[in-house]
């Protein structure tokens, strides 16, 4: 049930199976975005992309269990976007 | 900007040394306090308490000095920069255009020696809290006109190079000792009640030890003891009822004593730009909140407020990371005129076009009224257990009457009103809380839907400003989604400045 959406202003992400959530963050209100890893993900080769937003970490959006390559794409294409609005 | 008194490093007022050990000393108390605990039961020879105390205030006084000559702040192009630390040393740079809040304020200290302390907020992730603890009221008002550089009625002055008087303000709310006294009253009672007996519960398991050796009592009854004490039921019901009586006693104190505290000679202006608020005994606060900065606005009322006829305001501006309460600004008894001078003054362009309404789903109330039900089973369910007896059924049947007319009373007050460029969400039937907010304030939207909602097609929708969050329950699943995609689009193509 777990995914991500990436349109050309926003990013969401769907989680959930008794309780379905869908967060939803414009690129236009991103502060930062960050790749981290622990070291089972090390081991597995994934990171979690975390993303923040101004205003504490409720409305914070955090991605898991990408390939690393993907989060690091992901976070490169954020940060581009991101700029455009500053 | 080169003539600013804050273009070179500066120290704090010199008297600032005092209010810095003040400072240290309210840090230090905590260890003193386990000192002289520790000391009472063993001898020490000459590492009495006295020499310890003596000792450490003396090296404190001493770390006080160079706190104080370390400590220097100026102002180089678009960034304060704060210089600090005596062992370890800091140098922090804040660009201006992240600062989201200057406030001024006064501890008792402060308030005698008649310097002021500056705190800087600024948006975004986890930012070091800063303080400047030592000023003088003129310079702590110029340096809060310059940092605010944001607001154009406060820029101008800055470029004119003075700084006292404001354009036009017009007086919102001054509360005299009388009209404080009513806000204290009609407090929400049971909610300082319950805060009082959590803070008391704390501090009592904390010194549990303590307490319990020094009293040298045994707080353990036997149970024979107790049940023999509760056995006859009319002792119980005096108990329960004085138990009540005190509780409800010490609630309507406790929230006399945090208004006067919090509240006392608070004054409330609003100028073009900017409300700015001053209140508090012993220690005095001062915000000064540029309109545009406010992420949400809540009006909160009570069953006890509506004889008097007024409601109290909450303003939520953008804060870093998890900050404490204390950057809620509370505006208690706002008469109807005063918070419709202030809807205008904030919201005037967005109340232009008129509102839509709309409910909750009709299905609502049967969601809230099960949950009432099921949590009502389990204290009726012990009691069942306990005292046998089928009139115990028959409380229950009556709890749910009251439970199911409460939430659909409570369900009928549900209320969101929005245009598309503001958003009213109002709720509650005894105490009422009406919150505002301009759509493009908007950070990040959440849709929620368990599978039983699903069925019906409700689901809730969260609106994360930088200044809180408000959640709308069981809304219709259409106009839910209809909302999100709205106002995403609405902020993705707004050129406004949130913060």
């Amino acid at each position: 049930m777990r995914g991500y959406l990436v349109r050309e202003q926003d990013i969401s992400y769907r989680s959930g199976i008794l309780f379905r959530e869908v967060t939803t963050v414009p690129y236009n209100r991103i502060q930062h975005s960050e790749v981290s890893q622990g070291p089972l993900g090390r081991a597995m080769k994934l990171s979690t992309l975390k993303i923040f937003t101004a205003g504490g970490s409720a409305s914070d959006l955090s991605i898991h269990g990408l390939e690393t390559e993907t989060a690091e794409r992901l976070k490169a294409w954020l940060t581009e976007k991101t700029a455009q609005h500053v | 900007m080169s003539e600013s008194p804050f273009s070179v490093p500066r120290r704090q007022d010199p008297l600032g040394v005092i209010i810095l050990f003040g400072q240290n000393l309210r840090n230090m108390v905590r260890i003193l306090a386990g000192l002289v605990f520790a000391s009472v039961y063993s001898d020490w020879g000459i590492f009495s308490v006295t020499n310890i105390v003596l000792f450490g205030t003396l090296i404190m006084a001493v770390y006080t000095v160079f706190q104080y000559l370390r400590f220097k702040f100026y102002i180089a192009g678009d960034e304060l920069i704060l210089e600090k630390g005596v062992f370890r040393r800091e140098r922090l740079s804040i660009p201006l255009d992240r600062i989201q809040t200057v406030h001024l304020s006064q501890n008792l200290l402060q308030q005698v020696i008649q310097l002021t302390g500056v705190r800087i907020d600024t948006a975004g992730s986890g930012q070091e809290e800063l303080k400047i603890s030592a000023l003088k009221r003129e310079d702590a008002l110029a340096l809060q006109a310059l940092l605010e550089g944001s607001n154009e009625e406060v820029k101008n002055q800055s470029l004119e190079g003075e700084v006292a008087p404001q354009a036009p303000r017009k007086t919102l709310v001054e509360l005299t000792i009388p009209k404080l006294l009513v806000v204290g009253l009609t407090q929400n009672h049971l909610r300082s009640g319950l805060i009082a007996f959590a803070v008391v519960w704390g501090y009592l398991v904390q010194f549990e030890d303590v307490i319990r050796d020094y009293l040298d009592v045994n707080l353990d009854y036997s149970p024979e003891e107790v049940e023999q004490a509760v056995s006859s039921i009319e002792f119980g019901m005096t108990l329960i009822a004085f138990m009540i009586l005190t509780f409800l006693a010490i609630s309507v104190m406790i929230s006399l004593v945090r208004t006067v505290i919090r509240h006392f000679g608070l004054k409330a202006t609003l100028g073009p730009k900017t409300i700015q608020v001053s209140s508090g005994l012993i220690k005095r606060n001062e915000f000064t909140i540029p309109l545009n900065k406010i992420q949400i606005m809540r009006w909160q009322g009570n069953y006890l407020r509506r004889i008097p006829g007024f409601e109290s305001v909450l303003i939520r501006q953008g804060r870093s990371g998890a900050q404490p309460s204390e950057l809620n600004v509370e505006i208690p008894a706002c008469y109807t005129d005063q918070t419709q001078a202030l809807e205008q003054a904030i919201y005037g362009p967005e109340m232009e076009e008129p509102l839509h309404a709309y409910s909750p789903h009709p299905f609502s109330w049967v969601y809230m009224s099960t949950w009432a039900l099921v949590i009502g089973l389990l204290p009726f369910g012990i009691a069942f257990l306990l005292l046998e007896d089928w009139k115990v059924a028959l409380a229950y049947a009556l709890y749910a009457l009251i439970a199911i007319l409460w939430v659909r009373k409570f369900v009928s007050t549900i209320s969101l009103s929005t245009n598309g460029s503001l958003i009213q969400y109002r709720k509650g039937w005894l105490s009422t809380d009406r919150s505002l907010i301009k759509v493009y304030k908007i950070q990040s939207m959440t849709y929620r839907q368990s599978i039983f909602q699903a069925r019906r097609g409700t689901a809730h929708l969260t609106l994360y400003t930088a200044g809180g969050s408000l959640t709308m329950r069981f809304m219709p699943e259409s106009l839910v989604k209809e909302l999100h995609n709205y106002y995403l689009y609405k902020v993705e193509v707004s050129e406004e400045s949130w913060m």
